[in-house]
């Protein structure tokens, strides 16, 4: 595919093209905390979010609470794909990369396809645009992530002067940057893309400097079984607020309900981090302690999902769990300390 | 679109008490289906919610099966309490792997069931009388329960003990002066008191052609596997049901892994040698 150049003023007109086909949504710049808000109105126009927004998208992808099953009626037993199409506009890397992970789970099993996922993915078009700053609590590079996206998006934007250079990712995209009649973006436009990228991976490695950790995140807690660098998890106090923001869990329970004419059955979030998650009738549980939780949830991130999954971490380093933390515990920090364990533990033996 | 989260309609034919805790539900399938044993089922009390439990019947295909049931939380004190024959359930699956019978050539089963547990082993049993009879060298079969009452399928034991290659024994925790007395005596079925793992001392078969299943509550399964590994087995000998709570069945929810492993779609019987790295019995 090839690069075209979005001039500023044909915004208002790339907007409204995705329009016809989708409600819109987009990521807001704002003062306080950027929001990805729902355009009723095409605006003339549009400050994006230079950073990730407060909200992630699995919330497109993955209902709080989703009817999965009416029964005995026959009226579930096959699921029409009817999902709300939907644009987001302005999506940064990380977030593109967590859908990925999503999809291993409940699109690319080749055994079970869960239908109201695989409904709201393929009604969802994304436009990613390369991250203009960095957060304080933005690690993707000490993942080897890059604060663009490099796949997963129908169209991507780079800001530059003037406009953004334009890259489509999918058929769909292509149709959509087609319609609008670009020209090739020019040289300098590029040079400037990358000169921007460069400019803000700098600033991550800058912000993140001392958190490098001399291993791998999931070498250290391959030999984390026993290690003394688990302090961090005495700040924990179990709320679920790092698994409720995360755009990668997607933990969830069914449960459902007796009504007037039916029986329904409701998907809804849950949490490995609530003490009731894994416990078995009768009362036993695998993870009783708040300490076992909090090792979980760095277990699945970073040794057993990549196990499963060709490697890649259930983590795109959004930081989001670092904000929301009661206990302002950071999953950097928590690193770093099993570093150091690590390493104190060598230097004895 | 296929939904995975739909249950099927099941009729509940009959109930039997198994003991004061213990029944089990006969249920009449409303299409037929394929289950190997120690594959499970997810069974819906209807508006209640649905909990995932393994046939107690004949694997095969089939279009009627028996659960059986202890009383022990929110869904199965329903069932034990609210339904009654002619009520519809709801049903999904089967899911997961089921017992690994193609290991089973040349070689004895050591079967080790407690309380419940001897259900999914039930199942697991047809297999080995049934279609690997011929191709297995010996099943030997150590059972335990709590009290002589609390012990399942009791009318059935001389007729498993009857079979050529087959030897049972069973074990009662606490001496009971019933047990003392003789008021259960199952002929060629060796009785003893103790826990489960007191069956297994003096174990006089070929360790090394030898293939161990287990089922039942996990701090057993526990205890069993480390008697196991003391006796010589290798982790690649040893099979455990590890029936941890489940909601989707599929692989999605994330709730009982062990490790990377799914044990909904992995499990329930999971080889030793594949779990043992991850802490696999946690904090019981």
């Amino acid at each position: 595919m090839k690069r075209v150049f979005l001039p500023e003023k044909k915004l208002k007109q790339f907007f409204s093209k995705i329009s016809q086909e989708y409600e819109l949504f987009a990521c807001a710049k704002s003062e306080e905390t950027n929001r990805i808000v729902r355009l009723d109105d095409i605006p003339e126009e549009f400050e994006f979010a230079p950073v990730r927004t407060a909200e992630s998208l699995r919330l497109f992808l993955l209902k709080l609470r989703q009817l999965v099953a009416k029964y005995p009626s026959d009226e579930f037993k096959e699921i029409t794909p009817n999902f709300p199409r939907r644009a987001v506009i302005g999506v940064k890397g990380c977030d593109i990369r967590a859908i990925k992970i999503f999809d291993e789970v409940f699109l690319n099993d080749p055994d079970y396809v869960d239908p109201f996922y695989k409904s709201a993915r393929e009604s969802l078009f994304l436009v990613s645009i390369d991250c203009t700053d960095a957060l304080d609590t933005c690690f993707c590079n000490l993942l080897g992530d890059k604060p663009y996206a490099e796949e997963g998006f129908d169209i991507n934007l780079s800001p530059v002067e003037g406009g953004y250079v334009a890259i489509a990712g999918s058929d769909r995209g292509d149709e959509i940057l087609s319609s609008l009649s670009l020209s090739e973006a020019e040289q300098q436009a590029i040079s400037q893309m990358e000169t921007n990228r460069k400019t803000v991976l700098a600033k991550l490695e800058e912000i993140n400097k001392d958190f490098k950790t001399e291993k791998s995140y999931r070498e250290l807690l391959e030999a984390s079984e026993g290690s003394n660098g688990w302090e961090t998890a005495a700040d924990c106090v179990g709320c679920g607020a790092c698994t409720n923001i995360c755009p990668t869990c997607f933990c969830f329970t069914l449960y459902d309900l007796k009504g007037k004419d039916a029986n329904y059955r409701f998907s809804v979030w849950d949490s490995c981090q609530y003490s009731g998650f894994a416990r078995m009738a009768g009362g036993t549980n695998p993870r009783r302690s708040l300490l076992e939780r909090f090792k979980h949830r760095y277990n699945h991130k970073f040794l057993h999902y990549p196990i499963r999954y060709n490697g890649v971490y259930a983590c795109v380093g959004c930081g989001r769990c670092i904000v929301n933390c009661l206990g302002k515990i950071d999953i950097r920090q928590t690193f770093k300390k099993l570093d150091e364990a690590a390493k104190t533990a060598v230097s004895k033996e | 679109m296929k939904n995975i989260y739909y249950p099927y309609k099941a009729e509940l034919t009959k109930i039997k008490d198994e003991t004061s805790n213990i029944k089990t539900f006969f249920l009449k399938l409303s299409q037929p289906l394929t289950f190997k044993g120690g594959q499970f089922m997810q069974l819906s009390a209807p508006g209640i919610g649905e909990a995932p439990f393994t046939p107690s019947s004949e694997p095969g295909e089939v279009d009627e099966m028996t659960i059986t049931i202890l009383k022990t939380g929110r869904i199965t004190d329903y069932l034990h309490e609210k339904v009654k024959p002619g009520d519809i359930l709801g049903l999904r699956g089967p899911f997961g792997h089921g017992y690994p019978t193609h290991l089973f050539d040349g070689k004895t089963v050591l079967v080790i069931g407690g309380g419940v547990g001897l259900a999914p082993l039930r199942a697991c049993l047809y297999a080995l009388f049934g279609e690997c009879y011929d191709r297995v060298n010996r099943i030997s079969i150590k059972y335990g329960a709590r009290s002589p009452y609390d012990l399942v399928f009791r009318d059935e034991y001389e007729e498993w003990a009857k079979k050529e290659k087959v030897d049972m024994s069973i074990s009662i925790d606490r001496p009971h002066p019933e047990w003392e007395k003789g008021a259960f005596k199952f002929d060629g079925v060796s009785q003893t008191v103790g826990l489960v793992t007191v069956l297994l001392d003096n174990l006089d078969v070929d360790i090394e052609n030898t293939y161990a299943v287990s089922c039942g509550p996990e701090i057993m399964l526990k205890f069993v596997t480390y008697k196991l590994l003391d006796l010589g087995f290798k982790p690649e000998q040893i099979y455990l049901s590890m029936n941890r709570r489940m909601s989707c069945g599929v692989g999605k929810c994330h709730r009982c892994n062990i490790g990377p492993y799914y044990l909904c779609k992995d499990g329930p019987d999971m080889c030793y040698a594949d779990i043992m790295n991850y802490d696999p019995f946690g904090s019981l």
